[in-house]
């Protein structure tokens, strides 16, 4: 044997003996996981008071309690600007972006840091986390051993005196939203077994208890429909000087109750203030506070306004003082045709907008679905303006533009979007 | 070079132990090909305004993209579920932003989009409902559904139904017909219904109790298209009194409850149940 055909094995055994350890080590990434969390899902997520964060544990049944303890306030202001994000986590995760979902996105209400909920793999062999992400890009999963956390089930214990096929019967039910208001955790739901319109209402702390609501609502007709359907997606606050639900139905109504309404075992009617049209499906809906311009000039004005998503619509942004002129009155009761009606609302161009929250003062965030790239991106959009510059080439981008005197207030406003997206060496000289 | 078989043993045995470890690591899985058991209501005569359909796998399933693997053909082969941006469809089904399946990942609930479902609203006015009359369909579920473990469906699923008028009668429990087996048998109690109700739901929501007020044990089994139910306890029947005890959300397979209609005309329509949970029929044996 010659030396030669030494040399050409060893080498041989060598790339091989490299390739066999990568591939080992991806295996080791793989299986790597942090201190496990407490759910084994995360359908959607809500912050209650003192940095207590609520996970709606679909897979258990149950809403579990993050207590997340006291944080540092955010000190300044900045926006999201981290283009796909699922390659991001992907990469944090070390699996492969198609066995990774991303359920749901909420803001932390001090550090104003942004928590996302995370699915990896399929059907039992799933898991779910929890990861921080800064605007800078960093990933953290939360240390679920550093807080407290506690459990509230929010259906009936699973009877299991009668079986099908040898089996239990499989009613589950999937968490589309809760929302905390005043020491109360309200819960709506989809089952699998039940098209219900089922309202949970789960006191915090939790002391062992719930009560649920049946609620109604009519369909937008002169016929006054009433009908059963679950909420998608809710938020609480004061209309008309009184604390209402205001939830969001597929295809797509706006539907007000107000809480006094909500007793257990009772049947409720809700009340339609809007319709955002067929085809649709609201994604969430969100309430905040936003300054715009008065029409006399001067000082900017607060204004109160609700913003729903939805699947295949723009975002509709209400002006309060509509939601509130309409759920004075009987609520829609004249057809709507085929276009939205009720209480007016501003269509904004938030296309592809999965979820979204109240970030701060300035900006709500937003996780979308990039239409041009495909990807889900989490980003800042400045309230009162709901677009992202950079999405769009139009002619001030061209260095040969230059802006007459008065223009120079765009001007202003096109780099001050520049700069929240983090592309100062583009602002319009 | 004069001991070059001693390197010659250790190569070969490197070379075969690591052709044999990575076989190893490689090694096919052994886990079966999925099929469809069984599509809920079995019936192939389905009314126009149905709500659910239910779909059972032999093995626990991918879940996320099924309604991608689900088509519904009309009597022409023209795909029926397919989202149409010009007309505003977004398919038969409705889409939620966590599929609905059990928690063994065997079964998944299909919900027909209520907004065709139902009269007077805008979506079964632009588009119609998802099912015309008189016609016949086809649901199919093709192999590119995978199971948990990442294996095809080993076979196209076909199932063809026709459709009839809309149902928006409720479930009437007087109109039910039981019968007591005898006592100290394991021969079942059986309850034939008026129409054909939702199967998982005639599973979940009637119970039998004893007079002691303890829930009776046993298997349900569905017949005659899920018209007629079957409960065989585990423990023979006693002499004594029973009673079966009905939640009032049991519904048809058009959403029709015990509690009244689907969507109910409130000038005209009574809701038959708000406040009663539970209707009891007692029977003694």
């Amino acid at each position: 044997m010659n030396n030669k055909l030494i040399i050409f094995v060893l080498v041989l055994l060598l790339v091989g003996g490299v390739w066999f350890l990568q591939s080992d080590k991806e295996t080791t990434t793989r299986t790597m996981t942090a201190a496990v969390a407490p759910f084994d899902s995360v359908s959607v997520l809500a912050f209650g008071p003192d940095n207590v964060l609520f996970v709606g544990d679909s897979a258990n049944a149950q809403i579990v309690a993050l207590a997340l303890g006291e944080a540092e306030a955010a000190t300044e202001s900045t926006s999201y600007n981290l283009e796909n994000i699922e390659d991001r986590l992907a990469e944090h995760f070390g699996v492969d972006r198609s066995e990774l979902r991303v359920n749901d996105v909420k803001v932390h209400p001090q550090t104003k840091e942004a928590y996302i909920a995370v699915t990896l793999g399929f059907a039992q062999e799933k898991t779910a986390h929890l990861v921080t992400v800064t605007t800078s890009g960093t990933i953290t999963e939360l240390d679920y051993d550093s807080f407290e956390t506690t459990q509230a089930a929010i259906t009936d214990s699973v009877d299991e005196s009668v079986v099908f096929w040898g089996k239990v019967p499989a009613r589950a039910l999937a968490i589309t939203d809760i929302d905390y208001h005043n020491g109360m955790l309200y819960v709506a739901g989809l089952s699998n077994e039940e098209f219900s319109s089922t309202l949970r209402k789960v006191p915090y702390p939790f002391d062992g208890n719930h009560e649920t609501t049946q609620i109604e609502m009519y369909h937008t007709t002169h016929n006054q429909m009433e009908t059963r359907a679950p909420i998608r997606t809710q938020v609480i606050r004061e209309l008309n000087g009184e604390d209402h639900v205001i939830a969001g139905y597929t295809c797509t109504p706006v539907v007000t109750v107000p809480l006094d309404s909500l007793a257990d075992g009772e049947l409720v009617s809700g009340k339609t203030i809007a319709e955002i049209g067929y085809g649709n499906a609201p994604i969430d809906v969100l309430s905040f506070t936003t300054s715009v311009m008065s029409e006399e000039g001067g000082e900017p004005i607060t204004q109160d306004v609700v913003l729903v998503t939805n699947t295949h619509r723009g975002a509709a942004l209400f002006n309060v003082d509509d939601i509130e002129a309409m759920n004075r009155g009987t609520g829609m009761t004249e057809p709507a045709g085929f276009n939205p009606g009720g209480a007016a609302y501003q269509p904004l161009p938030l296309a592809g907008l999965l979820h979204v929250d109240e970030q701060d003062e300035q900006f709500i965030l937003g996780l979308r679905r990039n239409i041009e790239t495909g990807n889900l991106d989490l980003v800042s959009f400045r309230k009162g303006l709901y677009f992202r510059l950079s999405d769009f080439v139009n002619e001030y981008d061209f260095p040969s533009y230059q802006y007459p005197p008065e223009q120079e207030p765009l001007r202003g406003l096109q780099n001050m979007l520049i700069t929240d997206e983090g592309l100062t060496e583009y602002l319009h000289q | 070079m004069r001991y070059w078989w001693p390197v010659a043993v250790l190569v070969s045995g490197l070379v075969v132990g690591g052709i044999g470890y990575t076989l190893y690591q490689n090694q096919i899985p052994t886990a079966p090909n999925p099929v469809v058991e069984e599509l809920y209501p079995t019936t192939t005569e389905i009314p126009e305004n149905i709500l659910r359909l239910y779909l059972y796998f032999s093995e626990p399933m991918k879940d996320g993209q099924t309604l991608r693997s689900v088509h519904v053909y009309d009597d022409r082969g023209a795909a029926v579920n397919v989202y149409d941006p010009d007309s505003g469809s977004t398919g038969i089904f409705l889409e939620t932003l966590e599929e609905l399946w059990s928690p063994d990942y065997k079964r998944i609930t299909l919900i027909l989009d209520p907004g065709r479902v139902k009269t007077d609203l805008d979506s079964h006015d632009a588009l119609g409902r998802s099912f015309e009359r008189g016609r016949t369909y086809t649901l199919e579920v093709d192999t590119t559904l995978e199971s948990a473990a990442g294996k095809h469906l080993s076979e196209v699923f076909r199932k063809q139904f026709t459709v009839i008028p809309e149902d928006r009668t409720p479930p009437n429990t007087s109109a039910w017909n039981i019968e007591t087996p005898e006592a100290g048998t394991l021969k079942p109690l059986t309850i034939t219904f008026d129409e054909v109700l939702d199967h998982a739901q005639v599973v979940s929501f009637i119970r039998v109790y004893d007079g002691k007020n303890n829930p009776v044990t046993g298997e349900v089994k569905l017949a005659s298209n899920e018209q007629i139910w079957e409960f065989y306890p585990n423990v023979a029947w006693q002499n004594g009194e029973y009673e079966i005890r009905i939640d009032v959300r049991l519904e048809d397979i058009a959403g029709n409850s015990l509690q009244g209609k689907f969507d109910r005309n409130t000038d005209t329509d009574e809701l038959i149940l708000i406040y009663q949970y539970v209707i009891i029929l007692p029977f003694t044996m």
